[in-house]
């Protein structure tokens, strides 16, 4: 359908179908009346199985149980006769240009929708139920799988057996017609539900639950919000200021926390590593080397300047000084 | 008449290496010949140590022992003492495949200075090995150190941009571990000698006396004494916090570096955990004194399952491809550190069994992102997408090794982590719920940056024109992925090899452990309930399960 509809999936864009792609539209048709529950198709034996077994078990759980899976039996039919009506009845919706489009699909595609529907249509045979006057072959199919538990059941003694045994009997017959009765009835809701608000769908047309209850309608048409939840938690696409939340907002506070803080202390080690490094080299040079080395040497050096003005260690000039002191005294003698 | 075949793995590497000395540098083609024939020699002759150990996997103690305790510097005790188990022997046989494979891949990433290149990397290799063969403490720390040189040098010499940093901030955080380490084994040097009169570095004569130190001189000096070792492995695995040095080596590391990083050496300090600090002080990690409010065994499980969440997220938000391979690692190497200190046979053989799996994985992902890189010389991961359309190979292979990373059935990453987290839970259900977000997370971080690298139209013009693999591109993934699908459609003859190691390990590190009834098989009347209890280290479980019920668990 959504091939001839040019990529179209939205049924509130479609309508009237059913003559223009028949072939698709008696398969879909058939599937529909498999799914919800409609004898002989596959899908009654199943899904009445299903209901029967869960009644005739012992406690109120399971009447509740079965009285779950009624109700959604009849939101089935509802649903699947919903789209047979939105699609393939009513009144056509799409847009000229798709309308002009619409095609049957290629033996590619219809051949399996037609062995589809052969098998919704003769699976059920396989496990018909003893009470129409089937063998149920379906239900013994995987008992050589579970042999063990059966021993395991045979353990639990006969008594138990035989009572169950019993009450199988006294339920049968009446009460499993009974349901089967009232399973086909839930198809037939579902159908006559579907058909009173469907049947005339035109464009604009309002959903019968958008006019009950408009907050309902709203929150099944958003899928009760899930994927806004998945903003949330999971997508980050929600954002509180510039974080975001979820999963997303924890990885993101993870790697800054590891960039900065983690990572942080690992460099911030090697700086003070290097503080202390340049510190000491600072100290060595200035105050070990400078002050206790250097410094001694610099005074001594100061205090030895006079000196040094008289010895400056030329030993020519010592002897010159000699030489004069000595002509000096000489001269001193001779004159006086 | 001693068996040498442990000796030639060793020494091929460095043959080659030795070789490679005498060509002239400018010769680049016979440099990579000679050297992918040395790389290619290291697998092949250990290929055979593969039949060899196979027949007497089951059997008890070390094996293909070489050398004498002493026989090396008699006058200090050191010798040159070689053999195997099953874990290291696992770890032997990926070292030289990842070897091989790493010289392969870099026929075309290194230009410059090929020769050195070679020759540091073969060195690396028969370091590696080293570590994984040494039975000797003092040989054990002269492998474990020599290795750190010449990772430093590929590292410095032929790493990214800010290699400088990368190298030198590598070097000395293992290097400030190492050298706790250094303190510890001498601690336990004079305390041999203390006992027994004998000074040896033997580590089967110290498996008997380390475990006293906790009675001779008290829970605080065993306790630090464990601490020493400690911070020499988990800076190397590197656990959470101690990993920062991992994303910085990782990135600026070349391609083949990255993966002998990823695939080897972060397992040596998984290794460090199981041969040393586990034998060694079974009374620090049965200790029930709390510091913070958590036993040292507390701890060291915290400190993996932070990691692997943690890792998770981190990864979760890198721009850069190799970062976020580089941070998955961290989370990866968590749950082996998980699997190691929840103390099973179980958990232990998964922990081994998932770092080989790591090697697999995640080195295939580091050469999946220097394929991208050596095409584009980016690995921004907003540079790409839509490469599925002009590599469809390398986009299949990708996905394969991606699926498992992230522990997918069927893959060797899903039975890792399985086995881990099944020892795990036998121990305490809490951990292994804790850890279960890192695989989901895993999915996350891989699938997302699958999709905004290959999915999609090819956005960058850049990127129409890449070329798909070449053969010998394809040649390095080929091993990884045959070992991926056998590990992970039948990984028993692996577990069938740790078992042994496995459970002599846990029997050292917890003398009361008896394995609880296997919970994968069937188990009749009383033991069902034995089976169904928690039980802390404290408390013997007294369990009525024969021997050869309790064995088929591991299996």
């Amino acid at each position: 359908m959504i091939h001839a509809m040019s990529g179209e999936q939205d049924m509130r864009n479609m309508g009237a179908l059913s003559d223009r792609i028949p072939k698709t539209y008696w398969t879909m048709f058939i599937a529909t009346l498999a799914i919800t529950g409609i004898p002989p198709f596959a899908g009654f034996v199943s899904k009445d199985g299903i209901l029967w077994e869960t009644w005739t078990r012992e406690g109120t759980a399971f009447h509740l149980l079965w009285g779950i899976g009624y109700i959604t039996a009849l939101m089935t039919a509802f649903y699947m006769f919903r789209l047979i009506y939105l699609t393939f009845y009513s009144k056509p919706r799409m847009s000229h240009q798709v309308e002009h489009h619409i095609h049957e699909s290629p033996s590619s595609m219809t051949v399996p929708l037609v062995v589809l529907a052969l098998c919704s249509i003769f699976a059920g045979f396989l496990g018909w139920p003893h009470s129409l006057g089937g063998s149920d072959r379906f239900a013994r199919f995987l008992d050589p799988v579970f042999t063990g538990e059966t021993q395991v059941m045979n353990a639990e003694g006969k008594a138990g057996q035989v009572a169950a045994g019993e009450r199988e009997k006294e339920h049968t017959s009446s009460t499993e017609y009974l349901l089967m009765f009232l399973s086909i009835g839930a198809a037939g809701i579902g159908l006559i539900m579907a058909g009173r608000s469907y049947s005339k769908a035109d464009k604009g047309y309002t959903e019968p639950i958008a006019a009950i209850s408009p907050p309902i309608y709203k929150t099944l048409l958003n899928k009760y919000y899930v994927d806004e939840g998945y903003d949330y938690v999971f997508t980050g696409r929600r954002k509180l200021r510039d974080v975001r939340l979820g999963v997303m907002g924890l990885g993101e506070a993870s790697s800054w926390f590891d960039t900065h803080v983690i990572d942080g202390a690992v460099n911030a080690a090697g700086w003070i590593t290097r503080l202390t490094a340049t510190i000491s080299s600072w100290w060595d040079k200035w105050i070990i080397d400078g002050i206790g080395v250097n410094g001694p040497a610099i005074l001594a050096r100061m205090v030895s300047y006079p000196a040094r003005l008289l010895e400056w260690g030329l030993v020519q000039w010592y002897a010159l000084v000699m030489t004069a002191g000595l002509v000096g005294f000489a001269f001193y003698y001779v004159y006086h | 008449m001693q068996n040498h075949i442990l000796s030639i793995i060793l020494f091929t590497p460095l043959v080659g290496a030795l070789i490679l000395l005498f060509v002239p540098k400018e010769n680049k083609d016979a440099i990579r010949w000679i050297a992918n024939f040395f790389a290619l020699a290291g697998l092949a002759v250990s290929l055979p140590l593969v039949p060899m150990f196979w027949a007497q996997r089951f059997e008890p103690g070390f094996k293909f022992i070489e050398g004498a305790p002493g026989n090396w510097i008699p006058s200090i005790g050191a010798g040159y003492v070689l053999g195997i188990d099953g874990i290291s022997f696992l770890l032997i046989m990926l070292t030289t495949l990842l070897g091989w494979i790493s010289i392969l891949s870099s026929w075309t990433a290194i230009e410059n200075r090929v020769k050195e290149y070679y020759i540091w990397f073969l060195f690396l290799q028969t370091g590696m090995l080293g570590v994984f063969m040494a039975l000797d403490f003092f040989l054990f720390f002269v492998f474990w150190e020599a290795m750190l040189v010449p990772m430093y040098l590929l590292i410095g010499i032929w790493g990214g941009p800010r290699k400088l940093y990368a190298a030198i901030k590598f070097f000395l955080y293992t290097l400030a571990g190492s050298v706790l380490m250094l303190l510890g084994i001498l601690f336990l040097y004079f305390h041999h000698h203390a006992v027994t009169g004998i000074y040896t570095f033997a580590l089967q004569a110290l498996y008997d006396t380390a475990p006293r130190i906790y009675s001779d001189y008290g829970p605080h000096i065993a306790t630090l004494l464990f601490l020493s070792f400690f911070f020499a492995f988990a800076i190397k695995v590197p656990m959470f916090p101690f990993h920062t040095w991992l994303p910085d080596a990782h990135v600026e590391a070349p391609t083949a570096g990255s993966v002998i990083l990823a695939g080897v050496l972060l397992k040596m300090g998984t290794y460090g955990f199981i041969r040393f600090s586990l034998p060694f002080f079974p009374n620090v990690l049965a200790n029930p004194a709390t510091f913070m409010g958590m036993t040292v065994r507390g701890w060291m499980i915290f400190l993996s399952i932070i990691g692997i969440i943690y890792g998770a997220l981190v990864s979760l938000m890198q721009k850069d491809m190799k970062k976020l391979v580089a941070y998955s690692s961290v989370s990866h190497l968590g749950f082996c550190t998980l699997g190691i200190f929840a103390l099973t046979p179980i958990g232990l053989s998964g922990s081994v069994l998932q770092q080989i799996n790591h090697g697999i994985s995640t080195g295939a992902l580091f050469l999946i992102v220097g394929i991208l890189y050596e095409r584009r010389h980016t690995r921004e991961i907003a540079e790409y997408g839509g490469i599925s359309n002009v590599m469809p190979v390398y986009a299949t292979i990708t996905m394969i090794m991606f699926l498992s990373s992230m522990g997918l059935p069927l893959l060797n990453g899903f039975v890792g982590e399985f086995t881990i987290l099944q020892g795990t839970f036998m121990e305490n259900w809490r951990w292994g719920a804790w850890a279960v977000p890192g695989v989901v997370l895993a999915a996350a971080y891989l699938l997302w940056l699958y999709q905004r690298v290959f999915f999609g139209p090819v956005t960058n013009p850049k990127n129409e024109k890449l070329n798909d693999l070449t053969p010998r591109e394809v040649a390095t993934f080929v091993p990884l992925l045959i070992l991926a699908f056998w590990i992970g459609l039948y990984p028993k003859p692996f577990f069938q090899i740790l078992e042994q190691p496995s459970n002599h390990t846990i029997a050292l590190a917890r003398p009361d452990y008896k394995q609880p009834g296997s919970t994968l098989l069937p188990v009749e009347g009383k033991n069902a309930e034995t089976t169904m209890q928690p039980h802390s280290t404290a408390e013997v479980v007294t369990t009525t399960i024969p021997a050869a019920t309790a064995k088929k668990g591991t299996n």
